[in-house]
């Protein structure tokens, strides 16, 4: 038993190090760190590059890493990321930090590329091996690792509580958290508070990362995995109190390693039950708050709205087309679908071989795209962070897989059927999240995810020693009649998506847009928001389900790992990146998961495209071509943009290719911090997405000159995740994507200079009449 | 527990307005935020047509009864009744379906919406084309057709409270005294009823506020819907209202007609300015069996 508890220890002191952070964090900014395991994870993998790489002892790695490197990184991310998010709203600071936990792990292993495979035995805190014989405990040895680990989790809070408690900086602390505008008025520099408050979360993080390298391994999945077991701490002590969140992470570490000493050998709870306590324990506890009387604390932070830059969906939409006009958009998508497979039919222009093997790589990303199309409802319509979709998705997947292979239903049929059985799932994890608000539906579905992913997921009937379960083609369509595949789900996508806009376009349209702005307004108006946000989850659980079940069969078969929580972080991070309020937002999105692990160049080819084409959006649209450095700007910009599609044409496989359009980036980035700098009216979101380049691209430089890492390699996927977990935090603002987003935000200004006038003419008025203003 | 000016405020306002019925009534509403009493037995009711003030210095708990009135807050006590029904435990979406409709004090707009969409998508609702059939048919393509008279009855909205001109403007880029006009205008598409009216009037220019009375006489004298007017705008208020009901740190101060509260020595000293010492005297005795300084 002894040996249990010391390791049920051992475990839960290292989420209670996490969750400390994590409190202190949410507390002091109300900023939910989704990113704290990926960061756990960077700094460890930092560590590991010091001590094993570089030779550090112990001794100068540790401190330097945890006490320096960790709090700059926290002071960094504040000033460039969580400053900003405090008086955001939810929805925008849930998807910034799921896109920093899609980006980190991707920007270390861009950096370090050692990183990509997994490694064993990594050094913590003591020297490897760990001395077995360190500690006798109740006939029981503690190795010196455990033993520095609890003693650490120990000090650890006892530091927090003795520092808040009994110090004029815990003093400021806390009133800078039970009322910033007070603490402010009262002389404390909330802004200090809440910088250092992140610098010790980061640093926590890191402690927690350093110390958990030796005991799992160094691997991006089992290391946020494992830290996500914190957030059922944090959920413990309602995001706010850090002794119940220490507590909640002990008990939550030993119930977990105990019940490996009692479970059952075999049968239904012989196996996934240890991993997937946390999340359990994490259920458990959100659906009784929710509905006790005490209930969870509620988001006290005011919502500032101007300086969000605007709340999720405040762009104004473009004028509806009338006439002819709407025909344009559906007809040019239809042309696009039927143009692709005609072209990809190893046509040969200009010396390039279009390859019949992309079709089937387009049918894939149209069944992706399918699935995205449930976040456009949730997500873009309802403005709900749901992180399950995938989950929805794969049972979807399964279930059709399942009743086509073992009740020998139509394949067609059971894809159908197969969404169906998504719709209950999506419903029962809306049910208790409508009454507790967007923070808690994130975790609760996320937690869900990870349930399913390890409970259910690993058991033989879909494991199946990782094979998967088998699912033919719908109609006898054989593996290789690609057109016929791609046919089909390109249908099935176009009826969806025709739908969707319909849906947008009517009165649901305007309900949706309205329980956006105002939950208040809406429903004293008549509206039913509980009833509007199921329908929108069981919708949207059928889609996905649905677009499980064709991904599935595009592929031949439902994989577990094809439906991983994590790869569901990044689906949302990618679609947040195209659009998630549009149609074609998912199209794009599921079209580029789908061809990045093919071909790496490619998606580099598009961002350039889509810089370019942007830019001269922008451009043309604002008045920066009247003035002589606008023009100048366009030419430069014309040469650069035909220069790099010429070498990019000629070049489209080889290494260098990707070092061009790399430089051709960087120029434009470069050109767009110089029309910055120039004041040139050139949106800021033109500068965003050139600072986002330029992080990209000396990202892939470093890379490439101090870890080896060829791009034209492609097999590399962490540039493009990474680019849209950075995306994904860009554009949170424009949930209609990037291209969007620049045509919006001319329109947006334009609308506020009216808004000016009107103030001025209203104040001329007043003063004329005599009227107060 | 009576307001100690006069008798029994309250039960009187229920006994006159009983020939003409009650479309909205609060039947001795409490409201507790923690320890702090916001609203202590207060009672209000809306006979047909008419126009009630609701008055009082900030913090009275005039906000909070409209609150419990349209079902966003659920009071510790009293009742809410609607045509005689108990709609105490209703959502406000079944009080909106009723003919209730309201506006809000800090504005709740709907930010993307134009404000054309503001106005058709609180007739639709009121005709109940969000529900789940109207959706299923929005999926078809088929939903997008406006309602029988929709243009029309929009049409004379945006000019009652002249707001064609920005009739095409997302909310989000209208000067705050339109959008508080919007607020009026959203309410008056549902067809309302009874109204609540949340200081309408503040942050309007002159000409603005008296297009707002304006349109308000018109509706009532055409529709006939029953309003209850916050106001700090006192002029404002007491030239629209048949009776009007002051609140006071949550207690029912006085209720009368506007000559009555103009007059009435009890108001002169809550809210035009009284001795102060007074004042506090008066509420700390009254708060001795509440809870606040407990």
């Amino acid at each position: 038993m002894t040996p249990y508890i010391i390791s049920g220890l051992v475990v839960g002191s290292i989420y209670a190090i996490s969750a400390l952070g994590l409190v202190l964090t949410y507390t002091s900014s109300r900023v939910f760190n989704f990113a704290h395991g990926a960061l756990a994870y960077a700094i460890a993998v930092f560590y590991y590059y010091l001590t094993r790489q570089n030779g550090w002892s112990i001794a100068a790695a540790a401190p330097f890493t945890i006490v320096i490197v960790a709090p700059l990184l926290g002071l960094f991310l504040y000033f460039v990321l969580f400053k900003r998010l405090t008086h955001a709203t939810p929805t925008v600071r849930l998807v910034s930090t799921v896109g920093l936990w899609v980006a980190i792990p991707a920007l270390t292993r861009v950096v370090f590329p050692f990183a990509s495979t997994e490694i064993f035995n990594p050094e913590g805190l003591v020297s490897s091996p760990a001395d077995p014989n360190f500690l006798k405990v109740f006939g029981t040895y503690v190795n010196e690792n455990q033993f520095v680990v609890i003693v650490s989790a120990v000090l650890i809070a006892l530091v927090a509580t003795l520092v808040l408690r009994f110090t004029s900086l815990g003093l400021a602390t806390r009133m800078t958290v039970d009322h910033p505008r007070n603490a402010g008025i009262a002389g404390v520099n909330t802004e200090a508070v809440t910088a250092g408050s992140w610098m010790v979360g980061v640093m926590l993080a890191g402690f927690a990362g350093v110390l958990l390298a030796p005991i799992l391994s160094l691997d991006e999945n089992q290391f946020t995995f494992l830290l996500v077991g914190s957030f059922a701490a944090v959920v413990i002590a309602r995001m706010t109190s850090l002794p119940l969140a220490f507590g909640g992470a002990i008990a939550v570490g030993l119930l977990q390693q105990l019940w490996v000493k009692i479970q059952p050998e075999s049968g239904f709870f012989s196996s996934g039950v240890s991993a997937s306590i946390p999340f359990v324990v994490m259920l458990v506890f959100l659906i009784v708050y929710s509905f006790s009387a005490k209930g969870l604390r509620t988001e006290a932070f005011e919502v500032d709205r101007r300086s969000a830059g605007g709340t999720h969906g405040d762009a104004p939409p473009l004028p509806p087309a009338r006439g002819w006009k709407r025909a344009i958009g559906p007809l040019a998508l239809a042309l696009v679908l039927v143009a692709l497979p005609l072209l990809f039919d190893n046509v040969t222009i200009f010396g390039i071989t279009f390859d019949q093997f992309w079709v089937g790589v387009f049918a894939q990303g149209i069944a992706l795209a399918i699935i995205y199309l449930s976040y456009t409802l949730v997500t873009g319509e309802g403005g709900m962070i749901s992180l399950c979709q995938i989950t929805l998705a794969g049972i979807g997947a399964f279930a059709a897989a399942r009743l086509a292979a073992e009740a020998g239903w139509p394949v067609w049929l059971a894809i159908l059927i197969g969404a169906v059985f998504a719709v209950p799932f999506g419903l029962l994890v809306a049910l208790p999240s409508l009454r507790i608000g967007d923070l808690y539906l994130a975790l609760l579905t996320i937690g869900f995810a990870l349930l399913v992913e390890q409970f259910v997921w690993t058991r033989n009937e879909y494991e199946n020693f990782g094979a998967g379960v088998q699912i033919a083609r719908p109609f006898g369509i054989g593996i290789t009649d690609r057109l016929e595949m791609y046919a089909i789900v390109a249908v099935v996508f176009a009826i969806a998506a025709f739908a969707i806009v319909n849906l947008k376009r009517a009165t649901s349209g305007l309900v949706f847009a309205a329980i956006r702005s105002s939950e208040p307004a809406a429903t004293t108006s008549g509206m039913s928001i509980v009833r509007v946000k199921l329908v929108l989850f069981g919708v949207s659980a059928f889609v996905a389900g649905l677009g499980g079940g064709l991904y599935a069969t595009v592929v031949g078969t439902a994989l577990p790992k094809s439906f991983n929580a994590l790869v569901g972080i990044v689906w949302l991070a990618i679609v947040v990146t195209w659009g998630v309020r549009s149609v074609v937002g998912a199209l794009l999105a599921g079209m580029i998961f789908a061809i990045a692990p093919q071909r790496l160049s490619i998606i580099l080819v598009l961002v350039f495209f889509l810089l370019v084409s942007s830019l001269i959006t922008q451009l043309a649209l604002g008045r920066a071509y009247r003035s002589v450095l606008g023009a100048l700007a366009m030419i430069v910009l014309s040469v650069v943009a035909l220069g790099g599609s010429a070498w990019i044409w000629d070049n489209v496989s080889s290494d260098d290719s990707v070092k061009v359009i790399l430089g051709a980036l960087g120029a434009v980035a470069a050109l767009l911090v110089g029309l910055r700098v120039a004041k040139l009216p050139i949106a800021n979101q033109a500068l965003r997405i050139g600072l986002l380049v330029v992080i990209a691209v000396v990202g892939v430089w470093l890379a490439y000159t101090l870890g080896g890492t060829d791009l034209g390699d492609d097999g590399t996927r962490e540039v493009p995740t990474m680019l849209f977990g950075l995306g994904a935090i860009a554009l949170v603002n424009e949930p209609r994507g990037v291209v969007y987003d620049i045509i919006n935000r001319q329109r947006l200004r334009q609308f506020k200079q009216a808004e000016e006038r009107d103030e001025q003419r209203r104040l001329a008025d007043a003063a004329l009449t005599g009227a107060p203003a | 527990m009576s307001a100690p000016e006069t008798s029994a405020p309250g039960t009187n306002a229920l006994e006159t307005s009983v020939q003409r019925s009650t479309l909205l009534a609060a039947h001795d509403v409490t409201v507790r935020f923690g320890g702090v009493v916001a609203l202590d037995q207060v009672s209000l009711s809306v006979p047909e047509g008419s126009t009630v003030g609701l008055v009082g210095p900030n913090g009275a708990g005039k906000t909070t009864l409209f609150g419990v009135l349209s079902g966003l807050l659920r009071p510790k006590a009293g009742r809410v009744t609607m045509s005689g029904v108990d709609v105490t435990r209703r959502s406000p979406q079944h009080r909106a379906g009723k003919g209730l409709s309201r506006t809000f004090q800090r504005m709740e707009l709907f930010t993307e919406l134009t404000v054309r969409e503001h106005l058709v998508l609180a007739r639709r609702v009121k005709e109940g084309r969000e529900r789940l059939l109207g959706m299923a048919r929005d999926l078809t393509g088929f939903g997008e057709r406006p309602g029988p008279g929709e243009e029309g009855a929009v049409a004379e909205i945006l000019a009652l409270l002249g707001l064609e001109a920005v009739s095409d403007r997302p909310a989000l880029a209208i000067p705050l005294g339109t959008g508080r006009l919007l607020e009026v205008a959203r309410a008056l598409a549902s067809e309302p009823t009874v109204m609540l009216l949340d200081e309408p009037s503040s942050g309007l220019d002159a000409h603005e506020t008296e297009q707002l009375g304006e349109a308000l006489r018109r509706v009532r004298a055409e529709r006939g819907t029953a309003f209850v007017l916050v106001e700090h705008n006192v002029d404002f208020v007491l030239g629209l209202s048949d009776r009007v009901t002051v609140l006071d740190f949550g207690k029912l101060l006085i209720e009368g007609t506007p000559e009555e509260i103009r007059t009435s020595p009890a108001v002169q000293a809550a809210y035009f300015g009284a001795p102060l010492e007074e004042r506090a005297g008066r509420a700390a005795t009254d708060e001795t069996d509440g809870e606040v300084d407990a």
